[in-house]
């Protein structure tokens, strides 16, 4: 059984497809827009400080995406500058620019460009540089941001659903599940730091990532509980959710799993239709 | 005992943290339906071989296990490694037979891997790791039980990514096993999260 387009359709300048209204340039573009306010808030409270590792990050995706364009044909994209930009507003204060540099490569070439680019890939390329820094730098601490990078993330996060680029259903499985397996074992997490710092921002701009979650409406839901209980189990008692490392490594299971999920959603779906129809 | 069936699972998986079983985790992914077989398959003979070698290491090789017969000083644990082996052989072959009478279709899917699993290093390391940090025979059955779940897991989630990756635009030098060894790799690193203790 196939699940997936074969490559004489998912391939070609048009790839990935998307229905409707939105392409791929448009999605990636809009995206791109809602990323404007937290990156202007994170160089804010940086005090420009930032700069440098903005343009190094944009450096490296662009120039590892340029030498795969050269070598490879596949087709070049601006999707790479999201990953630079996320990347930057989650690192960019707290990573030394060579640690930076080596996860981001690291990232942009094993979890995204050696698989064919954006939507070929099953990671996001941001999750898997930061687990790459979490763990080549165990002495790296992400320092938290400052509240109004949650409130500059909401008008993205808003469109995003709305526009369902994002879908909703992984958000509110990831949510319910945070916040149900809290209170389940008494209150492991402090849910007032949902509101707070990094989290609306990881979840909206990497955890619902289209390309590496789920993409069946059931296995949206699994894979967003799948990771919210993820972020509970790595947070410890007492911890906050919104810390950068147990995020992103729940993140990074969440997407590991999210074939599988859609695998045993489209088993099940084939299941329950041959009984009901014979 | 349930930490240590999760740990099995997860954070000591048999497959992603300690790399054992590879050469089957890698050849027997290609197709989700045989990979799943697979799993199943290992979870059985894990299962059932961890506390059987313990029953056997316990009873028969241990220094002192002869002492009811007045022989106090034998020592046959050198003998662990060959009995081990011995019981996984016989195990696998009596689990081919049912296999091969009850459910046929998997019987040829898994053709000639269900052999091969007689040489899983997984299965062997579970024997060992139990010898190795001196389990009880509770904790041997959980373990057993345990660490065939984890590396059926990995193997089954393994296999569904490699069915979504057929499609994507992998250069012709690292098509197949080249790239079976980078997802690997990158499930491990996601893997590690667990046996950084939760905060990695």
């Amino acid at each position: 059984m196939n699940l997936y387009r074969p490559f004489s359709v998912s391939s070609g300048s048009n790839a990935p497809y998307m229905r409707g209204f939105w392409s791929y340039e448009r999605a990636t573009w809009a995206t791109l827009f809602c990323l404007i306010p937290p990156l202007v808030a994170t160089l804010w409270e940086n005090g420009g400080a930032l700069f440098p590792a903005l343009v190094l990050s944009v450096i490296t995706v662009v120039g590892w995406q340029a030498l795969f364009v050269a070598r490879r044909k596949i087709p070049q994209r601006r999707g790479v500058l999201v990953s630079a930009v996320i990347f930057v507003v989650i690192a960019g204060g707290d990573a030394p620019l060579f640690p930076a540099v080596l996860g981001l490569s690291f990232g942009i070439i094993l979890g995204e460009l050696v698989f064919g680019g954006r939507g070929f890939s099953f990671l996001n390329p941001v999750v898997v540089a930061l687990a790459f820094i979490i763990f080549a730098y165990p002495t790296i601490t992400f320092s938290s941001p400052a509240d109004w990078l949650t409130y500059a993330s909401i008008p993205g996060a808003v469109f995003l659903i709305v526009s369902r680029l994002v879908s909703w259903r992984m958000l509110a499985g990831f949510v319910v599940s945070l916040i149900a397996t809290s209170s389940l074992f008494g209150a492991v997490i402090d849910l007032g730091s949902l509101t707070q710092g990094y989290f609306l921002f990881i979840v909206i701009f990497l955890a619902c990532d289209p390309a590496t979650s789920a993409c069946t409406n059931s296995g949206r839901w699994a894979n967003g509980i799948l990771s919210g209980f993820l972020v509970c189990v790595f947070t410890g008692s007492g911890g906050a959710a919104n810390e950068v490392q147990p995020l992103i490594m729940a993140i990074f299971l969440g997407s590991i799993f999210a074939p599988l999920i859609d695998r045993i959603v489209v088993e099940i779906n084939v299941f329950m239709r041959s009984r009901r129809n014979g | 005992m349930s930490d240590l069936f999760l740990s099995s699972i997860f954070e000591q998986n048999l497959a992603l943290s300690f790399f054992l079983g590879i050469c089957t985790f890698l050849a027997v992914s290609q197709k989700f339906e045989t990979a799943f077989g697979l799993g199943i398959a290992m979870i059985v003979v894990q299962a059932i071989s961890v506390p059987l070698n313990h029953l056997i290491y316990q009873g028969l090789l241990v220094e002192g296990a002869w002492a009811w017969a007045g022989l106090p000083e034998i020592d046959l644990s050198f003998l662990k490694l060959l009995s081990f082996i011995a019981v996984i052989a016989a195990m696998v072959q009596i689990l081919e037979m049912l296999l091969n009478r009850f459910v046929p279709a998997l019987y040829y899917a898994l053709g000639i891997y269900l052999p091969l699993v007689t040489v899983n290093c997984a299965i062997l390391g579970g024997s060992l790791f139990m010898v190795e940090r001196q389990y009880s025979f509770g904790e041997s059955v959980v373990y057993g039980f345990g660490s065939g779940i984890g590396w059926a897991l990995a193997i089954v989630t393994f296999a569904a990514i490699r069915e979504r990756l057929k499609y994507s635009d992998i250069p012709a030098g690292l098509q197949g096993l080249g790239m079976a060894f980078v997802v690997t790799g990158l499930m491990s690193l996601g893997f590690s999260a667990f046996a950084a203790g939760g905060a990695p």
